[in-house]
């Protein structure tokens, strides 16, 4: 048997830490005990449990209040990639409220890129929908979606604001999506994306770009999505035994 | 021995290694995730000549209860279950650098105690061990992630014998057959403490990707727990759905 791994003492402040809120449950918001309190009753240096606090901020766990002391970070918005539903539902049966605001709703010409994902030729028409969306009013995702006006025609003349995407390509036009993949990036974000998601530009956010695709496997939507980091978590529950 | 047919020294000698071998494997001395002698010392122990070690190697490789790797030797795989872990519908990791191949060195590889965070996520007792991996995962160029990998004793001992360089610990999982009843993944965007930035060879202000997963058995306890921090500008995760 090989000699046990020491664990260093910043990772030991770390995981007494994480069980110190589990063990007294506490809520975002609460307050931790101070690093004078920690060290007094853990035994390990004020400098080493500030670093393990350090850490902590910076994977958005716990945050700080200058003369006041450190909190449990509010829970990020859980988000299931992998459940296939459409922002609107996953936001709502989390019980929050999911608003949209459309930026602009217009028809344009294809594109390279857009041309060669739906195979169409340049200039075909294409209708773009960009949308700040907001879940409890605090901007979250800055949307691009793309889909193929000769096939939605009139598609433009819905109000996104208030109608879901994916609920119009369902119900006015019997489109289906049946399957998708969405791909995670990190980035900085643009000035423009900024103004709306109202983040200054040292804030990382994902990329994600999704396509979609309807049952005969042809592309029907394609969807650049910036989110915010701070505000959100991408999460996957997967078992085993599902009925 | 084999169980199932009486030995027979007029077997040719490759096959008579074979059912040695294999029979080891069967039995667990040649245990999976290890690496078996070379063939050299193989050869000199049986007094065969060293292409009958090949060939029975070869046969063992082809039957998938072994796998060569090139320069570091002979790797037991272990039977592997119907369900492929690769197949868990999840989140994957991409390198951006489609060409670029993807190699693990071993930073830690040891028994460990649990502690106050892990006695309660594995529900054992704080003085209780646990094996503690951790690997740096890099491309030819650069360093791409960081994994830590948590189990405790009782869902697998002694995994200190088995090399983490060939094997993930997705594959170690799948060996020895522990039932991953539900895992919950997350995908997060966080930051880095020196000592982790100068592994990654980034800075501290650069996002990476906190990847967590928590799997959980049967009885609905936690059996293990991987995190891994991952370079940004090296890569993306992807996920696929079907409704």
């Amino acid at each position: 048997m090989k000699k046990n791994y020491q664990v260093t003492s910043k990772e030991k402040a770390i995981e007494i830490i994480k069980s110190y809120i589990l063990e007294n449950q506490l809520k975002p918001g609460e307050l931790l005990p101070s690093e004078r309190v920690l060290s007094d009753t853990y035994g390990i240096s004020r400098t080493t449990f500030r670093s393990a606090i350090d850490q902590l901020k910076k994977e958005y766990r716990l945050y700080s209040v200058t003369g006041s002391g450190t909190y449990v970070s509010e829970q990020k918005f859980m988000i299931n990639l992998h459940d296939m539903k459409s922002t609107t539902e996953v936001v709502q049966e989390s019980g929050r409220a999911l608003t949209s605001e459309v930026i602009s709703n217009e028809v344009i010409e294809a594109n390279k890129e857009i041309a060669k994902r739906f195979k169409k030729v340049l200039g075909a028409p294409f209708f773009e929908l960009i949308r700040c969306r907001y879940i409890d009013n605090i901007p979250v995702f800055y949307e691009t979606s793309i889909t193929d006006y000769s096939r939605f025609n009139g598609i433009d003349k819905y109000d996104f604001s208030k109608e879901s995407l994916f609920d119009i390509l369902e119900n006015k036009y019997g489109t289906n999506i049946q399957r998708g993949t969405e791909s995670l990036s990190i980035t900085f974000p643009t000035k423009v994306e900024c103004d709306h998601l109202k983040i200054s530009q040292k804030v990382p956010v994902y990329v994600i770009h999704s396509i979609n695709y309807d049952a005969d496997g042809r592309v029907t939507e394609i969807t650049k999505r910036i989110v915010r980091s701070d505000k959100v978590t991408y999460v996957n529950e997967y078992s085993n035994k599902r009925e | 021995m084999s169980h199932f047919e009486e030995p027979n020294y007029k077997k040719p000698l490759y096959q008579q290694l074979r059912d040695v071998i294999r029979d080891k494997i069967m039995t667990g001395e040649y245990a999976p995730g290890t690496a078996i002698p070379s063939e050299n010392e193989l050869a000199s122990k049986y007094g065969v000549h060293r292409l009958t070690v090949r060939n029975t190697i070869e046969i063992l490789v082809d039957e998938g209860l072994l796998i060569t790797k090139q320069g570091s030797g002979i790797y037991v795989t272990g039977k592997k279950k119907q369900m492929d872990i690769d197949q868990f519908p999840g989140y994957k990791k991409s390198l951006k650098d489609k060409r670029a191949k993807e190699k693990a060195a071993v930073i830690v590889n040891s028994p460990r105690v649990a502690g106050p965070y892990y006695a309660k996520l594995f529900n054992i007792k704080e003085y209780d061990q646990i094996h503690y991996v951790c690997r740096l995962l890099k491309t030819n160029h650069s360093p791409v992630s960081v994994e830590k990998f948590y189990i405790p004793f009782s869902v697998i001992p002694n995994l200190d014998s088995i090399d983490f360089s060939i094997f993930s610990t997705y594959e170690v999982l799948d060996f020895y057959h522990i039932d991953i009843h539900r895992t919950l993944e997350k995908l997060e965007v966080s930051y880095v403490d020196l000592k982790m930035a100068k592994r990654l060879k980034i800075k501290e202000e650069n996002p990476v990707f906190l990847f967590s997963v928590v799997g959980y058995g049967e009885m609905g306890a936690a059996i293990f727990s991987y995190e891994s921090y991952t370079r940004a500008d090296k890569s993306e995760f992807v996920i696929s759905y079907t409704r």
